[in-house]
């Protein structure tokens, strides 16, 4: 469908003559000159739209996530730094954006499912080379032309990267304006690699990423998801799976490999939010994808106490025949480790409750009780506590 | 061909003018599910066929980002909120726990778009004569600002019937709060 949307734009530009969409790469400070131009109005959206990021509910403000972004965010931008803003939304999507005003919004969806600093250094040097090249008013400038030439364009034909948006509640024009077409994705793609070269970062990690991200969609339950990978997601403009691991791996053999690959030292980064970022995954409902996930995060045999208890979340969700005994056992695995969530006991007395062992599950409700004094839940779990005593009578 | 797209137009028409947001004066409401309050305030209700967000009748004061009260009879396997073809939210199951309802109703405001959503105060309470769940909501709405809400739930011959109130926590809960305790009060399941 792009590529053929895209198909269309350069006939039309064809035939009607139109003005060159090249803007070449930035430079420092580059700022619109012409406040009527298509930049300037860019910026001036981009500007609105970052606002409503500054105040966005999901918008993840602990210092020492924002510190470590910003961080390795200035050193892929180098002299540009001054000019990025980054933010961290606490959204369960695998995807970023950037805008042509300098900010760049990284969901947590993403964060969660790499797996060391040099894959985020990738999908931030993608997103860093949209706006060093000029991407979104590149864009902006093709579909105008394309306008000139008769063909009718709405803002829901340029629907890419939306993702990132969901949670800030949906702008069609930001949008478009922070959507881009496969071969700027591509050229994004070749920039990051690129970078990651020059930096010392193993180019590798971005092959690894798609890699990853390939399995869990393949462990996808919900059948619409496997076929199309996700829509509205970066998958919508991005090139294919398969071609960009391809050319990627090409991008990566002269690779210096080394630095950013401490996958312990990424996780500790994103380990106080792992749970709650868990558990935004896991109202996604898709328990194929999300066990998948999980998976791959225990392979560091760390955080099991969170895993568990999210694997026991999925399991007792999801209620197949079997589900019930998968679930206890993964709660049982959780509570043998000092991270394991206080609410694991709550949902080993809800399992076994079902289950129909209430001697175990009034056991489980008063652990639960005794850790969490001041659970929001008390009354109602006092209630049932006292229920199931009454019963054993 | 021209005659009958013209009457095919009519219908159209005629069909979109079937469904309306009404005015909900004071006094006994009920939903097409079955679902009776009473109302101390005009409210204005707007009907499940023009609901894009959940699957139940919405009453709004000040318009649904300022105060809105979803009335809901969820059958087995369908969910609270409503979503694209093909993409998975949560559902309603026969035989949820207590506490798996309360989280259906956390993880599906979430799936809306709320962060950080909590549930508060979680307790049991008689509700439409069964025995069912009270509990507040704290949150926050996309645009940054403080969620409060109320609910109430409780299972009815399979249905999961829910009274959800959800309000911005700076003047409009409290705003509200009153006739809310209220309206739960007086729930009822009417057989018409």
């Amino acid at each position: 469908m792009r590529s053929r949307l895209t198909s269309a734009l350069l006939s039309s530009c064809i035939a009607v003559g139109c003005v060159s969409t090249d803007y070449g790469a930035r430079e420092v400070g580059q700022a619109p000159q012409n406040q009527a131009s298509i930049e300037a109005s860019l910026r001036y959206e981009s500007d609105e739209f970052e606002r409503r990021v500054q105040r966005a509910g999901a918008r993840n403000t602990d210092p020492a996530l924002m510190a470590y972004v910003q961080r390795l965010g200035c050193a892929i931008a180098g002299q540009f730094c001054t000019e990025m803003r980054f933010y961290v939304l606490d959204t369960p999507d695998f995807n970023a954006a950037m805008a042509p005003n300098g900010m760049m919004l990284i969901n947590a969806g993403l964060l969660l499912r790499l797996e060391s600093e040099d894959e985020l250094a990738f999908v931030m040097a993608h997103e860093f080379g949209h706006y060093f090249e000029n991407h979104s008013v590149e864009r902006a400038g093709a579909i105008k032309n394309a306008s000139r030439g008769g063909l009718l364009l709405t803002a829901g034909l340029l629907v890419t990267g939306a993702g990132a948006l969901a949670a800030l509640g949906y702008v069609p024009a930001m949008a478009g304006a922070m959507g881009f077409s496969r071969d700027q994705e591509r050229e994004a793609d070749l920039f990051a690699a690129r970078s990651l070269n020059e930096q010392g970062y193993d180019a590798q990690a971005s092959v690894r990423t798609w890699e990853n991200l390939r399995a869990e969609i393949g462990a996808s339950s919900n059948e619409t998801t496997r076929r199309r990978f996700t829509r509205g997601s970066i998958f919508a403009s991005h090139p294919l799976t398969e071609e960009r691991i391809a050319y990627l791996r090409e991008a990566a053999q002269s690779a210096q490999h080394g630095a950013g690959v401490d996958k312990a030292a990424y996780r500790a980064v994103i380990r106080p939010h792992l749970k709650g970022w868990l558990e935004a995954e896991i109202a996604q409902r898709d328990p194929g994808a999300t066990l998948a996930l999980l998976q791959r995060l225990q392979a560091q045999n760390v955080d099991l106490g969170v895993l568990e208890y999210a694997r026991g979340e999925i399991y007792r969700y999801r209620d197949d025949p079997g589900d019930g005994a998968l679930a206890l056992a993964s709660y049982t695995r959780a509570t043998a480790q000092a991270d394991a969530p206080v609410e694991t006991w709550r949902q080993i007395g809800v399992v076994q409750r079902k289950l129909g062992d209430l001697n175990a599950a009034a056991d489980a409700f008063e652990r639960y009780l005794e850790a969490a004094p001041e659970a929001g839940d008390r009354q109602l779990i006092t209630s049932l506590l006292s229920t199931l005593r009454e019963n054993q009578q | 061909m021209k005659r009958l797209f013209v009457v095919g137009a009519a219908t159209l028409s005629l069909s979109a003018c079937a469904v309306t947001m009404t005015a909900a004066p004071p006094g006994p409401l009920q939903t097409d599910a079955g679902l009776a309050v009473d109302l101390q305030n005009s409210w204005t209700r707007i009907p499940a066929a023009l609901n894009g967000a959940t699957n139940g009748t919405v009453l709004t004061r000040h318009g649904v980002m300022l105060d809105r009260v979803d009335l809901l009879s969820i059958d087995a396997g369908k969910s609270i909120i409503k979503a694209p073809r093909n993409v998975d939210v949560p559902v309603f199951r026969a035989g949820m726990s207590e506490l798996e309802l309360v989280e259906l109703v956390t993880a599906s405001l979430l799936r809306v778009g709320l962060t950080d959503v909590r549930a508060e105060n979680v307790r049991p309470h008689q509700f439409l004569g069964a025995a069912g769940i009270r509990f507040n909501l704290v949150g926050k709405y996309s645009s940054g600002l403080n969620m409060r809400g109320d609910a109430a739930l409780a299972v009815v011959n399979g249905k999961l019937n829910v009274i959800l109130f959800v309000a911005p926590a700076a003047h409009y809960y409290d705003a509200n709060a009153a006739e809310i305790e209220q309206l739960i009060q007086s729930a009822r399941l009417s057989s018409s």
